[in-house]
């Protein structure tokens, strides 16, 4: 990936000193990932440390967030992260191929749409990161793009950062390939603590698997199928349907931007204690996200019009990204897709269950609940979503 | 050899018993179509693609040992007829010939299926005439170096496509040549890698029909991003419509002239336009509603006009806006599928890949992530008919089931052929490891 010019992308202006240098998780598409260790600010009395800056307020309606300071943020990541004192920046950087008003704008409004999104999912008990703070810089006070190369117009230099928790663990994505590898041998993952986006050189089989991969080349590397899959496919449909309920669609689901903070790497028959494993799994990246209406049905008057007060299109639309994500990325997964959707369903079946407890027994027990109704037409949706694309063989 | 092609022609036009002579000549429409320049005989630097002996079968090598396709590419308002060699002792692909020629609708009009059929049955015969005589200007008979005839089978405008179908199972029948059904997508992507010499990249496809990021994964070309409505080139298409630029030689070429009124000293203004991307998808079709609305309102200044307050906006404003709101789009969904992949370099191909705004702002994006742009001018970009030949020549010489048709059985267009449902059997098999 690295030529011989590039120097690699240079920390926000905010972190361009801080002690240890932040070290770059990911480059992803839109946004810098750093990790910043902040162990070294341990001191209550570390007021030179910069404040964040929040230039954000958080919509009517919503608490706005609590916002910390670099040495406040020590304290607060201690109680979060086993003593280990680090965060996430997420750092939106300027793109010098858009046009600097509209990179503003799009820089902008995105960073606050993520803070929104994630604040609201973090009260609808959704597991994603905690905000932290935002801050955000101009050409003038900052200094972002400085050592990317000496043509950077200087109008178009403004960035963004969302503070953020650190997840422990790996991406799903990884999950599901290093289960699927037959070379990966189990001890060299167990308890490796992996980044955001957790990457392949970073692993020791990698190498090896790089040479038993041209051997085999004409082998076809399907998705392991096991109950440790399966159950992670199913965890993740529940937390997608329960950020629906919550009214947040995620827009970018994608395998990578699902984290699963504790892998189990053994398989289900190696060992009985595992059959009881349960996946924690933290949604992350709220990059594209967009927040509607929670869905509300009130089961007292049964109108139908109530099942309508939600919008179907837009997470159908969600829905449909993931499924395009998982069969796009991991060959034959088709049981699993199988999985999230049993899995989304059936959290709105809970929803029923537990409002009907609430309501004390409201009409007969034989109709399908009123979110049972929203999960259904979100799955129709889905159908007529699938059929959309264009010059579709079996559409037109 | 001359009456071979009287035979085609003949029947060209008893497929299209409605056009008739005198009422070709005297219609508007086919006199109005514009040539390109000729393409000059250079050798394409190819990747490394021995082709497998066991499939040798299939075709037979001419007298000078060198394997050579034709052809014939008419999917949208463009006919195009390509001459492909493949010399063994090189290992090199060369384009021999690659004649083009574009149907131009009046000002204010798009293309319409059954002018479009009329132009290409006019034109396909003169094509390959003047394909086989430019690649090979001392034979008789070209016609006895060609191995195989490609010919478009989708996707695209039904009438274009059957009119060039039938010239393809014509001249098979005639010189008893196999046939060979291409999509039109997979030939864009084989002619920009075999071109560009770019082994494995994320692809950009952009044209007036199609808007597809496009990676290589486990035999097939995976389409991670495409547009939900309509195509970039045709929102560019609609627009020049609306506001009158000329369709010649490509109303996206004008909106391109437009735009590059933009200069530091005097700058264009930037109208925001509605942006729309969803995860890897993008849309076009309510930007160009709101676009068409903007030149409605009295902000708006006709052609001709002065400019009174700093509100108003110009054609050329339109155009510059247009531009940098849907190639920011387009950059970003191929930026988050480099991401994705964790790929590098990225390739853009179509007819709209050729704007050289959108190649600078792909390459300032490559740039950041540490990759490589490949791009090509027009002669490869737009439709040609070597891409047919080129991927029909892989689909030969690696004999895919699926291309390689059995007489002319199996050669009936589709309109709707996507490029995840071509087999890639000349590609390795290989998952693609996450690694950036």
């Amino acid at each position: 990936m690295s030529t011989s010019e590039w120097f690699g992308p240079s920390p926000p202006p905010e972190l361009i000193s801080h002690e240890p240098p932040p070290k770059l998780l990911s480059q992803g598409a839109e946004a810098r990932v750093w990790l910043v260790d902040i162990s070294s600010i341990r001191n209550d009395d570390a007021t030179d440390a910069p404040p964040i800056k929040a230039n954000v307020s958080v919509g009517s309606g919503i608490n706005a967030p609590k916002l910390y300071s670099l040495s406040q943020l020590s304290s607060v990541s201690k109680d979060t992260d086993n003593n280990k004192m680090i965060f996430i920046c997420k750092e939106r950087f300027s793109k010098k191929y858009r046009h600097p008003q509209l990179d503003v704008s799009l820089t902008k409004s995105r960073t606050k749409a993520e803070a929104r999104c994630l604040i609201r999912c973090k009260k609808a008990d959704v597991p994603c990161p905690t905000v932290f703070g935002i801050g955000q810089w101009s050409a003038s006070d900052g200094k972002v793009g400085e050592r990317n190369s000496g043509t950077t117009n200087p109008a178009a230099a403004s960035s963004s950062c969302l503070f953020l928790e650190h997840i422990n663990g790996c991406t799903i994505r990884h999950y599901f390939e290093e289960r699927s590898n037959p070379a990966t041998e189990k001890s060299e993952l167990t308890g490796e603590p992996h980044a955001k986006r957790a990457r392949c050189e970073e692993d020791p089989s990698d190498s090896a698997n790089s040479d038993t991969n041209q051997a085999q080349v004409q082998d076809r590397i399907t998705t392991k199928i096991d109950s440790h899959t399966l159950v992670v496919a199913h965890t993740l449909g529940t937390l997608v349907a329960k950020m629906h309920a919550a009214g947040i669609i995620h827009g970018d689901l994608t395998t990578s931007n699902i984290m699963l903070r504790n892998p189990s790497w053994t398989s289900a028959e190696d060992n009985d204690n595992n059959s009881s494993w349960e996946p924690q799994l933290v949604l992350i990246d709220f990059g594209l996200a967009t927040s509607t209406a929670p869905v509300q049905v009130n089961n007292n008057n049964n109108n139908k019009q109530n099942k309508q007060q939600h919008n179907a299109e837009d997470k159908a639309v969600d829905l449909y990204v993931l499924e395009r994500a998982f069969l796009s990325t991991h060959p034959e997964s088709e049981m699993l897709v199988e999985q999230v959707w049993k899995g989304y369903q059936s959290h709105y079946q809970g929803m029923d269950d537990e409002s009907e407890m609430k309501t004390e027994d409201v009409g007969d027990t034989n109709s399908i609940g009123a979110y049972s109704c929203v999960a259904n037409s979100v799955m129709n949706r889905l159908e007529q979503v699938r059929l959309r694309g264009r010059k579709r063989e079996y559409f037109g | 050899m001359r009456s071979f092609f009287n035979v085609i022609a003949v029947a060209l036009f008893v497929s299209s018993p409605k056009v008739k002579f005198g009422a070709s000549r005297s219609s508007p429409y086919l006199i109005m179509t514009s040539t390109d320049p000729p393409c000059p005989l250079e050798p394409i630097h190819n990747l490394p693609l021995p082709p497998p002996s066991h499939f040798s079968h299939l075709y037979t090598p001419n007298s000078s040992n060198q394997t050579v396709v034709l052809g014939i590419e008419g999917s949208a308002n463009k006919v195009g007829v390509g001459v492909l060699s493949y010399d063994p002792s090189t290992q090199t692909y060369q384009t021999l010939s690659n004649p083009r020629k574009t149907y131009v609708s009046p000002v204010g009009f798009g293309f319409l299926p059954k002018e479009t059929s009329w132009h290409h049955q006019a034109h396909v015969v003169g094509l390959v005439r003047a394909a086989l005589s430019e690649a090979y200007p001392e034979d008789g008979e070209p016609q006895r170096n060609l191995s195989a005839i490609a010919f478009t089978l989708g996707p695209g405008m039904g009438g274009p496509l059957r009119s060039c179908a039938i010239a393809a199972r014509t001249l098979s029948l005639l010189w008893n040549l196999p046939l060979i059904a291409v999509n039109h997508c997979i030939a864009h992507i084989e002619m920009g890698r075999v071109a560009t010499s770019s082994s494995d990249p994320v692809v950009l496809y952009v044209s007036g029909g199609n808007t597809q990021v496009i990676a290589y994964s486990d035999g097939r070309y995976r389409i991670f991003g495409e547009t939900i409505d309509i195509a970039v080139g045709n929102c560019l298409d609609r627009f020049a419509r609306v506001v009158g630029l000329s369709n010649d030689p490509s109303p996206g070429y004008n909106i391109e002239l437009e735009a590059r009124k933009h200069t530091l000293e005097n700058p264009l203004k930037f109208v925001e336009l509605p942006y729309v991307v969803k995860g890897m998808d993008v849309s076009f079709s309510g930007l160009l509603t709101n676009i068409e609305e903007l030149t409605k309102s009295t902000n708006f200044v006709k052609e001709g006009q002065e400019k009174e307050r700093e509100e108003q906006f110009t054609v050329a404003d339109l155009c510059y806006s247009l531009q940098e709101t849907i190639f920011a789009m387009l950059v970003e969904i191929t930026e988050r599928t480099m991401a994705h992949c964790g790929q590098s370099s990225v390739l853009v191909v179509g007819g709209v890949g050729c704007n050289k705004r959108l190649q600078d702002m792909l390459a300032l994006m490559v740039q950041d992530r540490g990759g490589t742009l490949c791009a090509m001018d027009h002669r490869y970009c737009i439709d040609n008919g070597a891409m047919i030949a080129q991927a029909g020549m892989f689909g030969l010489q690696y004999g895919s089931e699926s291309m390689c048709l059995k007489g002319v059985e199996g050669s009936e267009c589709t309109q709707r052929f996507r490029t995840d449902q071509v087999e890639v059997v000349w590609r390795p098999k290989t998952r693609r490891k996450h690694i950036s």
